[in-house]
């Protein structure tokens, strides 16, 4: 017997490629000869009838086994093209599209609804029908605010004259600040040569107009005043005193004395 | 021949694909809003609730401040040629102890006002609210006014007062029950 002859192998009974074409493998086309294609999605789909059914039990080919393949004719059917997950028409439709679409847009529509309502300042302007339009904590500390800045700033003695006047700019706004100098100046000299003490004490406090920025407070004052040689005179008077809020917290913007 | 759409000899392309990973797109993006629309829903809800309980605390001062100026400015205007008509108006809006008090002081005062010939003015200045809740309330006033009478000889001086007026709801009307002067 000559070397190099073999005989052809022949295909063992019963294997699952007896006549030696090439193999269906599961994902991949087949390859039609060139001569007489066949329809690609028949190639993939429908299985010979020579062959077995069990497919599956062939190894999967690999990435390079597909990407290899010369034959023009194969290419990978997409992943939506598979029945699948997302082959209904849920996610392939135009109709979906459209839908989803006009949800969306409902959706941007509602939210920026409910940001605005949260977000916007819907505080009341006030008026008499409604003086105070907000909360009752804020309202009340501005008036506490009120109180004890008209005590202190009230509140001086001939002694400290200069720096009890700075020091109580330090509760005023700007203007009122300004204005309080003017006045403070005006009565220094008689104040000092008197040997004048005043003392403001507060005998009764309320609001009178409210919002989150500005606060009118009715304070009642008992006002002790002293000068050299003579005893003490008791006044009362009562102030409406306007603050206002600030970055630095509620600082007094005006005085008004009866 | 046939070609295999997306094959070698096939130039066109299936939209498909593309129409499906929109469409999931859009159903996260659907999703997401659904969910912030939800969150903002609950905020909103809670804003519109924050609110209508804040109107509802401020809507006694309005009223509360409005029964005690009538009721401060009645006080504070007496004249002993109209003495009753003048009582009756601050008794109008008093309740309690204090309309008792002053209803029963009526014939008293009536005479000491006809005595002196005294004729008292006045207007609320300020006033302002100390504590209010659903029931009570309590309120500053700051009067000014003048009084004339045989003392004075029938000149006008003037007259400040500081009052202090505790009030109660009484179907759904704000009375006076307690009125002092603050010394």
């Amino acid at each position: 017997m000559a070397t190099g002859s073999r005989p052809p192998k022949r295909p063992v009974v019963g294997s699952r490629n007896p006549t030696g074409r090439p193999r269906k493998l599961a994902g991949r086309r087949e390859a039609a000869p060139p001569t007489a294609p066949e329809p690609e999605s028949e190639a993939a789909e429908t299985p010979e009838p020579d062959e077995p059914p069990h497919e599956e039990e062939l190894p999967p080919p690999s990435a390079s086994e597909q990407l290899d393949s010369d034959d023009p004719t194969a290419a990978p059917v997409p992943d939506d093209e598979r029945p699948g997950r997302f082959s209904s028409p849920v996610f392939t439709s135009r109709r979906s599209t459209v839908v989803l679409a006009g949800v969306l847009v409902l959706l941007i529509g509602l939210l920026a609804v409910e940001i605005w309502y949260v977000s916007s300042d819907d505080e009341p302007v006030v008026s008499s029908d409604r003086p105070v339009v907000t909360g009752e904590i804020a309202s009340k500390s501005a008036v506490d605010a009120a109180a004890q800045s008209t005590q202190d700033i009230l509140t001086y003695g001939y002694h400290d004259f200069d720096a009890q006047t700075d020091e109580a700019t330090a509760k005023m706004t700007d203007t009122f600040a300004a204005k309080y100098r003017e006045t403070a100046a005006g009565v220094r000299d008689e104040f000092i040569k008197n040997k004048t003490e005043q003392e403001v004490r507060v005998v009764g406090q309320s609001v009178v107009q409210a919002s989150s920025e500005k606060v009118l407070a009715l304070i009642f004052l008992d006002h002790y005043v002293t000068r050299a040689g003579q005893s003490t005179s008791v006044t009362p008077y009562r102030a409406l005193v306007t603050m206002v809020h600030t970055d630095n917290g509620w600082l007094v913007d005006g005085i008004e004395t009866q | 021949m046939e070609v295999a759409p997306g094959g070698a000899g096939g130039g066109t392309v299936s939209p498909r694909p593309n129409r499906a990973g929109l469409n999931i797109t859009l159903y996260a993006v659907v999703l997401l809003l659904a969910c912030a629309c939800v969150v903002g829903g609950v905020l909103a809800w809670d804003t519109r609730q924050d609110r209508a309980s804040a109107a509802e605390e401020q809507e006694p001062y309005g009223d509360v401040l409005a029964a005690a100026r009538t009721e401060a400015e009645a006080f504070i205007n007496i004249r002993y040629d109209d003495a009753e008509a003048s009582i009756d108006e601050v008794v109008a809006g008093a309740t309690g102890d204090f309309r008792d008090q002053y209803a029963k002081s009526t014939d008293s005062v009536v005479q000491v006002l006809k005595e002196s010939e005294s004729v008292m003015e006045g207007e609320v200045v300020w006033a302002g609210v100390v504590d209010v809740d659903k029931d009570s309330a309590t309120v500053l006033a700051a009067t000014s006014g003048t009084v004339a009478n045989k003392q004075t000889g029938g000149k006008p001086v003037a007259r400040h007062f500081r009052l202090r007026l505790d009030l109660v709801r009484e179907d759904g009307k704000w009375l006076t029950d307690d009125l002092q002067f603050v010394s």
